[in-house]
């Protein structure tokens, strides 16, 4: 994924989180699904949601708000869950993205896509691997392999955290 | 590559790894003719199979290995270490060469596998067995035996289903021919009239009289590939056989040594395609059809779920028949399609076994390796994952338990150092030691090195077995220096996940000066489990039901509660337990009539407080991805008849992080 270097036009699937919208490259999305019953994992970290059952295989499912800092939002009438396949640290791994509502399958100019602004922005800028615009509207075009992996050893000590915690 | 060429490569493996069997045991009983002759058989059957599916490198080099064997055999020369070091290397690059056909990759090793046979042909004093690298026809046999003429009568009869098995008896009379001078006489007598003939079907047979000079041996190594198959008589008729007295280069064989009834090895391959064949019980299947299989069966055992359910759902008595059936089937379905999976412990056990060799070697100590349970079964996937932790433990136990033969002495124990690999069942799980007799762990150095990293508090009051358990934290290490042994990045915390990602745990005793036993604890399989299914709150969740004793009714007379734990009173006895609905946060209110299921895992006896117990079911587990990995209570998900998906239980760590909690809380 190097979309801010090579300015081709870049096929993506676009959905709303928290009346934004953001991107991912559509060769990363396996399929979207209506929200289901999502299985919990007794503590999991927060922004883990359970997992459910994809035709036999179970994912896990992620709370993109939580993994971005927003404030948690209910599952809705629009609310999908896109199924990703992600890099974490090498390790191809499938997984469900909860979205609060998912747009459209369209090209994103390359030419218009400007690196993250490293201040000023809402979210971690690793997290981001440019923003694209779309007629008007912004368009946050995530680096899903960053959003998973960047975190995982500080998610692994929130967890031993949390278990200090039960004992207090 | 070709299908039989693949087959030649697994064939291959296994018979190397059985000559390597046949050399360490030759090593402990050198004068075992049985053995010289099983490692001779191996050797030709890689020859010929190596030869007959164009695997030249293989067939030359252990050509040349197999006349430097021939040596041992006839009793010139005597077996060694030298010579099994020798023999054990040149295994090695006989799989290298393997290795390198089956990965089609350039052979870099043809220095070294020279330099083997030079060394071979320097033990073997002279007689340079090293030096034939002419072409290699089957009169090869007798290049380095100088013995004298001898007529042999044969009389060979193959069996009926001979060409059907793709055995060509031409050809054995030809290699015959290049033995010597050979008169054939063809017996015609079993030919039947031409109206009842199969033409595909061998009724010769024939008698021969062979003068050579390549000996009995040589003779008896053509029929080496028929074996069992045929009638057949070798009888010497005049030469040597009568001299008592034993010549030096040509010591007479005893018959019983060489019969080719003892040849299973070599037999094997021809027998592959004995369809009709009563004795016929194996079939070689490639793993990926048998992964394959138990993913379907797994697939069968949640469509059956889904079925059970809708039959409850529909109340039809005739679709409950159906489904009670079919629940069964796939029951049984699933024991048989695991039980192929199964793969007794014992094939691995013979790989520690050289490397326990070389490793005391290397490191100049003398260490006997003992082996039990050998039969014990486990998942071919498990097996398979529990090599790379149990080189290291054998390392460990060599390079760091078992001390040098000086201090050995010192501390007035045998020179010698003692290890051993068991394995046994336990329920729906195995256990697996390594136990030696080594210096042992240093209880208190591990301590203070815990309190130095802050593992622990220095007064807190911990059992051997808890400290002893700080060395499977990642970096630990109480060795101030770092051998070339240990050290290689794969360090206890590596072994311990492993462990634990196969669903097992490890134990570690251990006694100063005395040794150490290690013993991972590992669930029969990672496929399909039996489980109670229980519900708590809205969500489901599978506990194996190896490990539950009984289900009870709670009732709040049972209940004796202190500050810290939670007891029951089951019958007199008082059984600790851990609410899960505690334990996991659930939301929302305790029903009235409260269930505890009695747990009896690994000694630990405990109950689980659950809402409802929903009833037995067969669990596919499936792995939680990486995602979830590293939560510790969850052993894995499994799907249920609805499609929804249960958290399989891991109740043996839900205990530990209980209980370590509780006696942190307590020592605070």
């Amino acid at each position: 994924m190097s979309a801010a270097v090579t300015k081709q036009d870049i096929q993506c699937l676009t959905f709303d989180l928290d009346e934004e919208t953001f991107a991912v490259e559509v060769h990363r999305v396996r399929e979207v699904l209506d929200p289901t019953k999502v299985t919990k994992i007794p503590r999991a970290p927060d922004f883990l949601l359970g997992i459910i059952n994809v035709r036999g295989n179970v994912i896990p499912v992620v709370d993109l708000h939580k993994k971005l800092g927003m404030p948690h939002s209910n599952v809705g009438n629009d609310s999908r869950i896109v199924v990703l396949e992600a890099d974490l640290d090498g390790e191809i791994t499938t997984l469900g993205a909860l979205a609060d509502a998912v747009r459209e399958v369209t090209d994103l100019n390359g030419a218009d896509i400007e690196p993250a602004p490293k201040i000023g922005s809402r979210w971690k800028s690793e997290f981001i691997e440019g923003i694209g615009k779309l007629g008007e509207d912004f368009v946050i075009l995530l680096n899903i392999d960053r959003v998973f992996s960047s975190e995982e050893l500080a998610y692994m000590q929130d967890v031993s955290g949390e278990d200090t915690d039960d004992t207090e | 590559m070709d299908q039989h060429q693949f087959a030649f490569i697994e064939e291959a493996k296994e018979l190397l790894s059985q000559l390597e069997d046949d050399l360490l045991a030759l090593e402990e009983s050198p004068d075992n003719a049985e053995m010289i002759n099983a490692v001779f058989r191996a050797l030709h059957t890689i020859k010929g199979s190596g030869s007959m599916f164009g695997f030249e490198k293989v067939e030359h080099f252990t050509h040349d290995l197999e006349n430097a064997f021939e040596k041992v055999r006839n009793g010139a020369v005597h077996v060694s270490r030298e010579l099994i070091d020798l023999t054990l290397a040149a295994r090695d690059e006989i799989q290298n060469l393997v290795r390198i056909a089956e990965d089609d990759q350039p052979d870099s090793r043809a220095d070294a596998r020279t330099l083997i046979l030079q060394k071979l042909q320097i033990l073997m004093g002279s007689g340079a067995p090293a030096a034939d690298h002419a072409p290699h026809s089957p009169n090869v046999e007798k290049a380095d035996t100088d013995s004298t003429m001898e007529t042999f009568r044969i009389s060979f009869r193959p069996e009926i289903q001979a060409y059907a098995h793709g055995s060509d008896p031409l050809l054995i009379l030809a290699e015959l021919r290049d033995l010597g001078e050979l008169t054939v006489t063809p017996n015609l007598e079993g030919i039947p009239p031409l109206e009842t003939l199969e033409p595909e079907t061998c009724h010769f047979a024939w008698e021969m009289l062979l003068k050579t000079d390549a000996g009995e041996n040589a003779v008896r190594d053509v029929f080496i590939f028929v074996g069992d198959d045929c009638d057949l008589e070798i009888t010497k008729v005049s030469g040597g056989a009568e001299n008592t007295e034993e010549e030096p280069g040509e010591t007479p064989i005893k018959k019983k040594e060489s019969s080719p009834g003892t040849a299973p090895a070599a037999v094997q391959i021809r027998t592959k395609n004995h369809v009709e064949q009563k004795n016929q019980s194996t079939v070689r299947v490639p793993s990926e059809r048998l992964d394959k299989m138990v993913n379907l069966v797994g697939e069968l055992v949640i469509a059956q779920a889904r079925l059970s359910q809708l039959s409850i759902q529909t109340g039809c008595p005739e679709i409950a028949a159906v489904a009670e059936e079919i629940e069964r089937l796939t029951s049984d379905m699933r024991d048989t399609t695991m039980g192929m999976r199964m793969v007794p412990i014992g094939s691995v056990f013979g790989k520690y076994k050289r490397i326990v060799r070389d490793l005391a070697r290397d490191l100049g100590k003398q260490v006997e390796i003992e082996t039990s349970g050998g039969e014990t079964e486990l998942d071919k996937t498990v097996i398979e994952r529990l090599h790379d932790p149990m080189v290291h433990l054998i390392r460990n136990a060599i390079d760091h338990g078992i001390e040098s033969p000086t201090e050995r002495t010192a501390a007035g124990k045998q020179e010698c150092g003692w290890l051993e690999l068991t394995a046994t069942h336990s329920g729906a799980y195995v256990l697996i030691s390594v136990v030696d007799d080594g210096a042992g762990l240093d209880r208190d150095r591990i301590l203070t090195k815990a309190i130095e990293r802050g593992l622990t508090a220095p007064d807190s009051n911990l059992t051997d077995r808890e400290i002893y358990d700080f060395i499977l934290q990642p970096g630990f290490s109480t060795k101030q220096e770092v051998s070339a042994l240990s050290g290689r990045g794969v360090g206890m915390d590596v072994v311990a996940k492993s462990i634990q990602q196969l669903g097992g745990r490890i134990q570690i005793d251990s006694e100063r000066g005395e040794g150490t036993t290690i013993t991972m604890r590992l669930p029969l399989t990672l496929a399909i489990i039996d489980g109670l299914q229980v519900r708590i709150g809205d969500s489901d969740y599978v506990l194996p039901l190896g490990v539950i004793e009984e289900c009870v009714e709670m009732t709040e007379s049972q209940l004796v509660q202190d500050r810290y734990r939670h007891i029951l009173n089951l019958r007199d006895e008082m059984v600790p337990y851990i609410s899960l609905r505690h334990l996991f946060g659930v939301e929302g209110d305790r029903p009235n009539h409260e269930k505890i299921v009695i747990i009896n895992d690994d000694g630990n006896r405990f109950g689980i407080v659950v809402d409802l117990v929903v009833g037995e079911l067969q669990a596919v587990i499936k792995p939680l991805g990486k995602l979830c990995r590293d939560i510790a209570e969850v052993s894995g998900a499994t799907i249920l008849g609805d499609g929804t998906v249960a958290l399989i239980l891991d109740l043996g760590r839900i205990f530990d992080a209980v209980y370590t909690i509780e006696d942190t809380q307590k020592s605070k």
